[in-house]
Formats: structure tokens, sequence, C-alpha cells
């Protein structure tokens, strides 16, 4: 459920990870080694911008680009497919002030989880949380049990776009 | 900001999972940049052109309407894109021209981005796949019931001309079949235009 063809490779879905953002002061994030680390920025119309800083030897493209309010990049090896992250920024478009309240992101992170338990190996799947410098977030990490199958790797993706505050 | 939300996946073969530390480490240093005062109004056309580099021909698509936010060229150039969205009919806009390894036609397109295009939500129906002159076209709904009003109609036609694929997107949040109109209004639109040098 949880592999996808990248690039001619079949990649497993070691991590499936689900993450929302919100932006506020606080946290105690260390700031990334200037020297490891390349800045990204995902350009949101009318929303600003979001900079990531990315590890040097990743590149970074647009998957699919244009869409609107979704926005989804993927972030690689500088060469070869041996891993994939896919990065989709969403917002509200009616503005809705609690899109990315914490209990409804909590929901969907929890939605996705039940949807990749039967193929994944692991039997209890933690959600976990991560703080950061002006963001945090929730996400889960899971390993398809069958990864040359191809059966259902649409669906892995999919279900893991959406996630938590 | 309290209405957005940046979410990610992480495949690898990697049971260390080196990749999926290294996203939450760039999550915790990630930063918001405010929009920049004073931007620019986006530009609006009528009609827009799209050309690789090296070739004699151009993809023209009417756009009346639609604002041109963002136009980007992929590294070495093998690939165009612009977006854009119609405010007044809540429609959004994406065209992507992409260099491919040899001849392409319309399905063959379609078969490379349409099956990736359905991977992107968990809550999609109305799958279908129908086919014009020159057009190989796919659809489909998102439908993500915890969040209200995010029911989003996307419409994909791709084009196969010489060794290019164009994927020509359009989405509108709150479907509905009258709407079916105006996706109609641009696909039928599209046109490959002789350019010379």
């Amino acid at each position: 459920m949880n592999s996808t063809h990248l690039g001619g490779t079949m990649l497993r879905a070691v991590v499936i990870s689900l993450s929302g953002l919100f932006f506020s002061l606080g946290s105690a994030a260390d700031s990334p080694n200037p020297d490891a680390v390349s800045w990204k920025r995902i350009q949101l119309p009318n929303h600003g911008a979001i900079d990531l800083p990315a590890p040097r030897a990743w590149r970074m493209e647009a998957r699919k680009p244009g869409e609107k309010p979704a926005l989804t990049f993927e972030f690689g090896p500088s060469e070869g497919d041996a891993f994939s992250v896919l990065m989709t920024a969403i917002w509200s478009p009616l503005n809705d002030p609690h899109f990315n309240a914490s209990s409804r992101v909590l929901k969907l992170v929890e939605s996705g989880r039940a949807r990749v338990k039967n193929q994944s190996m692991e039997e209890e799947i933690p959600i976990q949380e991560y703080r950061g410098e002006q963001s945090a977030g929730y996400y889960f990490t899971s390993t398809d049990r069958d990864p040359d199958s191809g059966r259902g790797c649409h669906e892995g993706f999919a279900v893991d776009l959406y996630g938590a505050e | 900001m309290k209405d957005l939300l940046l979410t990610f996946t992480v495949l690898s073969n990697d049971s260390n999972q080196p990749e999926a530390l290294a996203t939450i480490r760039m999550l915790e240093g990630a930063r918001k940049s405010p929009e920049p005062a004073g931007s620019a109004e986006p530009a609006r056309r009528d009609r827009y052109t799209m050309r690789l580099p090296g070739e004699q021909w151009a993809i023209s698509v009417a756009i009346p309407g639609y604002k041109v936010e963002r136009e980007q060229t992929r590294e070495g150039r093998t690939g165009i894109m612009m977006g854009g969205t119609h405010e007044g009919q809540k429609m959004n806009l994406s065209i992507f021209l992409e260099r491919e390894k040899g001849p392409r036609t319309s399905d063959q397109c379609r078969k490379k981005y349409f099956q990736p295009a359905l991977s992107t939500s968990p809550e999609m129906s109305e799958i279908r796949r129908w086919e014009t002159d020159a057009l190989a076209l796919g659809q489909y709904l998102i439908n993500i019931k915890e969040m209200v009003a995010f029911d989003q109609m996307h419409m994909h036609a791709y084009l196969g001309k010489d060794d290019a694929c164009l994927d020509l997107h359009l989405s509108k949040v709150g479907f509905e079949e009258a709407d079916r109109a105006l996706f109609d209004e641009v696909f039928s639109s599209v046109r490959i235009e002789r350019v010379a040098d």
C-alpha cells in the first residue's frame, strides 16, 4: 500500500509522515548548521513563503506545479532516486481560522494511520510530535509489509498528505 | 497563520530512516516569511503561450480572467510551468510542458501524469478518463469529510506533441455540474501554433 515507483525504482515507504504547521513564536529549537543546509523556499500565493533548511545535498522541485490551495514539492538526492520526500502546503480556501486546529489535524493523522495499518509491518504505529522554531506537528512511521506488490501505492501517498497542527 | 498546513511523506528503502530524521530537522527549522508589502498585481492575459527551447511550435491556451501568478523553468530548461487563478470563478489553473525522452501521444502523457495525480489525496471519487480529438483528459473529485467545504474537482487535459507532454490542470472548490463548462471552455481553446525563429 505504501510503495511507489519513482524513476523506475520501487521505493519502500519506510516512513509515512503527516505533519501540520502553525507559526507562532516560542520553542527553543537550535538553528540549523548553516554549512550543512541549503535554504529552500516554498512561495505561497498571497500567503507569503515557507523557508526550509534542507540538507545541502537535496534537490527540490515542484511535483504538481500550479495547484492551489495545495502546492506539492519533492525533495530527493542530488542524483538518483534513493528516497523521496513529498511536501505539500495547504491552506483553507475559505480562510477558515480553525483550518489547522490541533484537534482537527490530529484526527486526520489518526485517520491516515488507520488506513495504512493493515499493510504495515508494525503492529503499533505511535503518533509522534515535533516542535520547531516556528512550527509544530505530528507524524508517524510505517514500513510497508509488501513493497514489491505495488498494491495500493497511490492510496499510500494520498492518505499521508494530510496532517497535523 | 492559522489556516496553513504543511504536510510531508518520506519514502525510502533505508530502514535506518536518515531522510526521515533530516525531514523532521528541516521542519523544526522551517520559517515563515510574510507576503512582501506592495506585491505587484499578477498579470492578466487573455491567451497564454508556452514554448520549449528549440521547438518550432508553442502551446497556446485561452485563459481570460485568469491571473498568472507563477512561472517557472526547470533547471536544464526541460520543463516549463505556469500557475494562475480566476478569482471570480474560484478556479485554479496550471500548465506544465515537459520534455520527454521520445515522441509521446496524448494518451501516453496521461498515463505518465494522471496516475500519480491520483495519489495525491485520500478522499478521491468520480475518477474518469475521456478523450477529444487531440486531448486525453482525466478528472477526480477530492472531498475530505473532515475538512468542511474542501470538495474540489480536478480536471487534467494532456497533449502529446513530438517529444513533449502538456499537462493542463484546472481545479475548483465547491464544484457543481454546471461548472463543467468552465473547464471545457479552457480545454477546447488549446492550440498548437507554429513559431518562427
